[in-house]
């Protein structure tokens, strides 16, 4: 029950290495695309810094939704969400300066005399204007990083108490309490500051959610990873078929609702055909079409017929298979929402779309190993503990 | 072995045993009506007579009986089916995503809000049938051989595909409901003293034993039942919100609409579980069972759903403005301001800030507070669709075309009359089959009744191996 | 035909369940077990097959999928093809709704029927009782006395249902489907 995580050098190793590949492309790309093509690396930059930021408020909201509805089973792997949560932060940070760095190539809205002579542009201004953007920036992330900052530090307290005080838990269920309401105005705000506004024109109500359920099916995944990667090593002994089989559940359902939102988006402007909103998919439908489609086959297909079977959310393999595929196909469909807004037909996949996650995943590997092993992986005095040991599906 | 947190409160109070819980649940079922249970079913099944009569009128002199004119053409009709509908939601709600949840406190309300959900169906299900008109011509919806062509319905038409989602919905809740009721019905049988009743009750439990192999296929059964009735239940009122947002009339078109109304839907459908469990389980002494954790439970629902719903208000006021298009602007403040500015306040006073109310605690556990709340928010939702239905159509884009609609007497009488049609079912079945599903809740009392957490936390503090967790074997 | 049934019954299900494990591990043949609601554990003690059931859903689901999609492909493609909006003869996206429609029908209303049929349950079916409170309280392990079963192992099987809990024991004759 007293493990603690051990950052092996050779981890750390490992994780140098990557941000140090990530850098170097990073780095390339500024070189090789210097010129006309800049904006492919600030729309690449863009890209992993909102997926990445993503991961880490997906596992932030993880903790706060399991609290709020009592769930029990989570408890002996929630110190990885908690490790990933840990890592909102910095990535909040490293967008925060693409954001300031780049805007003025990423966002047409940004451009004063585009403005001016654009009258439906000019009456987004109120909204579309870079001192409010960053305010809203500031004053979202700021309460999101508070409160799961607040979190974690009631959970590391919690294993101090003595047995059976749950004064710790009530308090964790306060900040989740807040945390929510934050969460859900936020994640339809940066869904429109981060993406939807790459193309001004654009709107659809339900892109919020769009983008939400892209990002939380991708938390799940890493989650899953990072418990069963931590399973392999030898850690976490308390964890058994059972807890990856809920996460396979959820992998499995958040997939569908996945799916569920984007055919909904897509079907209801498909089917009204207005030019003002199918312009949106004329741009990812023609030079974008294999991925297009590819997303539906790698977020919803696959994961799918997968993980149907009770079996296969039990196997350990299937679910790294299936949260590698969810990771790489909700990689695209972000990709699918910044580059043909942004680059549009001079999109590829070369060494800097390769290149670049590297650095985040490395930095992400950092963090959330150093956050592991900071505490024992178990919690220690949760009162769901007992309950989620003997979960059983 | 099972686990359970000291932390969750019991599910089951009164020191119940297996045969007490049967007791309790058979008790209203065997004794004889009462008086008020004589006098309110009088009175609903009254009420349920006039507006069939009324259906009747309509189908006789025809659609012209009700207030709609060229502009609106769904009024009182269209805003009732899809309050109905959303009604409906709460119990495959209840029943299969809690079931997959596995959250234990279903187990009191789901039996009861799955038979809501199937009258609730049944008295949407009236609206747009008898809105055709000539309702006798119903079969030309299916895709038959016929001796026009043959031609086929339009399987690109949202209304068909509310057709076939009204009625797998209403199969399949009714499929759920029914064999979620068969062991009980056997308990039922076996149970009855007089002749006619062990017929009826022999006949209508199918010859269930509750044999092992039996309840591991009714197991398997449910489980899947529940898993694709996840999905089913998301997809009818997604593909309500379709009805509207395939169009391109302002404020119907919004891509938001399917996740919101089913939110909107699972709203309306608690609030309603509430406001008829709890006047059954003060009618039915069943207060051990649906106890102030369940109404708890349920008003956080109400919480999170309201608050989607509210949200996505915002959102829509919000896009409204930011898209530029004057027509959509126009039809939001149109709605806040215009001639229907009532019933857009009434919405958001009732779905939006009044459920905020129940971030209180002491409110989420007051059963007046909570009784009220749910008329409230029953009425909330009726609103919203009515917003949702003709504000947005009573402005035309031709402003000759402009009007305003009120209901005839005729529409308002057919509403009341399915009002009183689901409370005369809905008491029927609480008079006849047990409202509470007996095999589940004995199922979780070794887990969940209060004398067995309190017997299973006192071992556990002797031995003091578990802090603050029991554990029951 | 009438079959004989020694039939042992108890208030604790978690004393029914030790004691057919213990009669299994004995090589005492188990019957049936009769409970007033799925007990946990009981499949695993009596060593029951897993239910097919959820197979045979994924099977009427699939054919489901097909008849719709193919009907609705051939009727407005090939038997009468019609302009809807200028929309695609074959528009999948807005197929898509009916297909789920008719998957999910399909699925359950052919699992249900198959869990009726395998289990003998229809409208009007009466069966025999093995004892009125199996609905209610009790649970009861039921073992079948055949003609070649020896009074030895009858005595063996009341001896274990004693030892293991049951309150009562006794012989019953009914069909054979009680």
């Amino acid at each position: 029950m007293n493990e603690t995580f051990n950052f092996t050098s050779r981890l750390k190793t490992i994780s140098i290495v990557l941000m140090l590949i990530g850098a170097a492309s990073l780095a390339g790309g500024f070189v090789v695309y210097s010129g006309d093509e800049i904006n492919r690396v600030w729309a690449n930059l863009l890209l992993d810094s909102v997926f990445f930021m993503g991961i880490g408020m997906g596992a932030a909201f993880f903790i706060a939704a399991v609290y709020l509805a009592w769930g029990g089973f989570s408890v002996v792997f929630k110190r990885v969400p908690e490790a990933i949560s840990q890592w909102m932060p910095i990535a909040a940070l490293i967008l925060l300066l693409v954001l300031i760095a780049g805007h003025g190539n990423l966002y047409h809205w940004t451009h004063h005399d585009a403005m001016e002579h654009d009258p439906i542009l000019k009456g987004k201004e109120p909204y579309l204007n870079l001192p409010f953007f960053f305010i809203r920036f500031a004053f979202f992330v700021g309460a999101l990083v508070i409160c799961t900052i607040f979190l974690r530090k009631t959970s590391l307290k919690e294993d101090t108490m003595a047995a059976g005080d749950t004064s710790m838990y009530k308090r964790s269920l306060v900040i989740a309490s807040v945390f929510i309401p934050f969460f859900a105005v936020y994640i339809l705000v940066t869904a429109w500051d981060w993406l939807m506004s790459l193309d001004p024109h654009w709107y659809s109500t339900m892109y919020g959610w769009y983008s939400f359920a892209s990002f939380w099916v991708t938390s799940i995944a890493v989650i899953t990873l990072f418990t069963i990667y931590l399973k392999k090593q030898g850690y976490l002994k308390e964890v058994n078929v059972n807890h990856l089989h809920n996460l396979g559940i959820m992998m499995f359902a958040f997939s569908i609702f996945w799916t569920y939102v984007t055919f909904c988006q897509f079907m209801l402007i498909w089917y009204a055909n207005i030019p003002e909103e199918t312009i949106y998919f004329q741009h990812r439908y023609g030079h974008y079409k294999p991925l297009f489609y590819g997303i539906f086959i790698l977020n919803f297909v696959l994961p799918f017929l997968l993980l149907m079977s009770r079996d296969a959310k039990r196997n350990m393999n299937r679910l790294i298979l299936v949260a590698c595929i969810i990771i790489v196909g909700h990689f695209i469909d972000f990709y699918l929402m910044i580059m043909p807004a942004t680059i549009g037909d001079n999109n590829g996949f070369g060494f800097l779309e390769l290149g670049l996650p590297c650095l985040y995943i490395g930095l992400l590997l950092y963090v959330v190993f150093s956050s592991l092993a900071k505490a024992p992986l178990v919690p220690k005095n949760h009162p769901f503990l007992q309950e989620s040991i003997h979960n059983s599906l | 072995m099972h686990a359970e947190s000291a932390v969750r409160a019991p599910l089951i109070y009164g020191n119940k045993t297996y045969h007490q819980i049967t007791e309790d649940i058979c008790r209203p079922i065997e004794s004889k009506p009462t008086r008020l249970f004589m006098i309110t079913i009088t009175f609903t099944a009254l009420l349920m007579t006039w507006g069939l009569f009324m259906i009747g009128w309509t189908v006789w002199f025809g659609i012209g009986e009700w207030g709609l004119n060229r502009t609106v053409d769904w009024g009182w009709d269209i805003t009732n089916f899809v309050w109905w509908i959303g009604i409906g939601h709460a119990g495959t709600l209840i029943s299969a995503i809690l079931l997959l949840f596995r959250q234990k406190w279903r187990m009191a309300i789901n039996r009861a809000a799955e038979a809501m959900t199937i009258f609730a169906v049944i008295c949407a299900g009236l609206f747009p049938i008898f809105h055709m008109g000539r309702v006798w011509l119903i079969f030309y919806n299916l895709p038959y051989p016929n001796s026009r062509g043959p031609l086929w319905p339009n399987y690109n038409s949202p209304l068909m595909w509310d057709v076939f989602a009204i009625s797998t919905y209403f199969t399949v809740s009714l499929l759920f409901w029914y064999t979620g009721l068969i062991p009980d019905l056997a308990t039922v049988r076996d149970r009855a003293k007089k002749k006619l009743s062990k017929f009826i009750y022999g006949v209508l439990s199918f010859g269930w034993t509750g044999s092992a192999k039996h309840w591991q296929r009714h197991e398997a059964l449910s489980l899947v039942l529940a898993g694709i009735s996840t999905p089913l239940v998301l997809s009818v009122h997604t593909i309500v919100s379709f009805d509207f947002a395939t169009s391109v009339i302002p404020g119907w078109h919004t891509t938001i609409f399917p996740p919101y109304f089913v939110a909107g839907a699972i709203f309306s459908g608690f609030a309603m579980v509430l406001t008829l469990m709890l006047v059954a389980r003060k009618v039915m002494n069943l207060q051990q069972y649906i106890t102030l954790e369940h109404i708890e439970s349920m008003n956080k629902i109400i919480v999170l759903t309201g608050s989607i719903v509210g949200s996505a208000y915002i959102t829509e006021l919000f896009v409204a403005w930011y898209s530029g298009n004057i027509y959509e602007q126009y039809a939001f403040s149109n709605r806040a301001l215009g001639p229907y500015w009532w019933a857009y306040w009434g919405m958001m006073t009732c779905n939006v800030i009044s459920p905020q109310l129940f971030w209180v605690r002491s409110l989420r556990r007051s059963v007046w507070f909570t009784f009220f709340m749910s008329i409230i928010i029953n009425c909330g939702m009726w609103f919203e669709r009515f917003v949702i239905i003709v504000t947005s159509i009573h402005r035309d884009f031709l402003p000759s075309s402009w009007s305003y609609y009120t209901p005839t007497y005729v529409e308002i009488s057919i509403f009341a009359g399915t009002v009183g049609l689901f409370l005369t079912a809905f008491m029927l079945f609480a008079k006849t089959m047990p409202v509470i599903a007996m095999a589940e809740t004995k199922h979780i009392l070794r887990i969940s009744g209060d004398a067995q957490k309190k017997a299973a936390a006192a071992h556990s503090h002797s031995h003091e191996d578990l802090p603050g967790s029991i554990q029951v074997h | 035909m009438r079959n004989k049934f020694l039939v042992g019954l108890y208030s604790d299900e978690d004393k029914m369940v030790d004691g057919v494990r213990k009669m299994r591990e004995n090589h005492l043949e188990v019957y049936d077990v009769v409970s007033p609601f799925a007990v946990h554990g009981l499949d695993d003690a009596l060593g029951l097959n897993e239910s097919r059931l959820h197979i045979t859903g994924f099977i009427y689901g699939f054919s489901g999928l097909a008849i719709a999609l193919s009907f609705m492909t051939w009727s407005f493609t090939s038997d009468w093809p019609l302009n809807f909006g200028g929309k695609p003869h074959f528009s999948f996206p807005a197929f898509i709704p009916i297909l789920f429609e008719f998957t999910v029908l399909s699925a359950s209303i052919g699992m249900t029927l198959t869990f009726l049929l395998r289990s003998g349950l229809y409208p009007g079916r009466i069966r025999e009782k093995l004892d009125e409170r199996t609905t209610d309280d009790k649970f009861a392990v039921v073992f079948r006395i055949s003609k070649k079963t020896t009074t030895e192992e009858i005595g063996k099987m009341k001896e274990m249902l004693q030892s293991s809990g049951a309150e009562e024991i006794k012989e019953r004759e009914l069909q054979r489907h009680y």
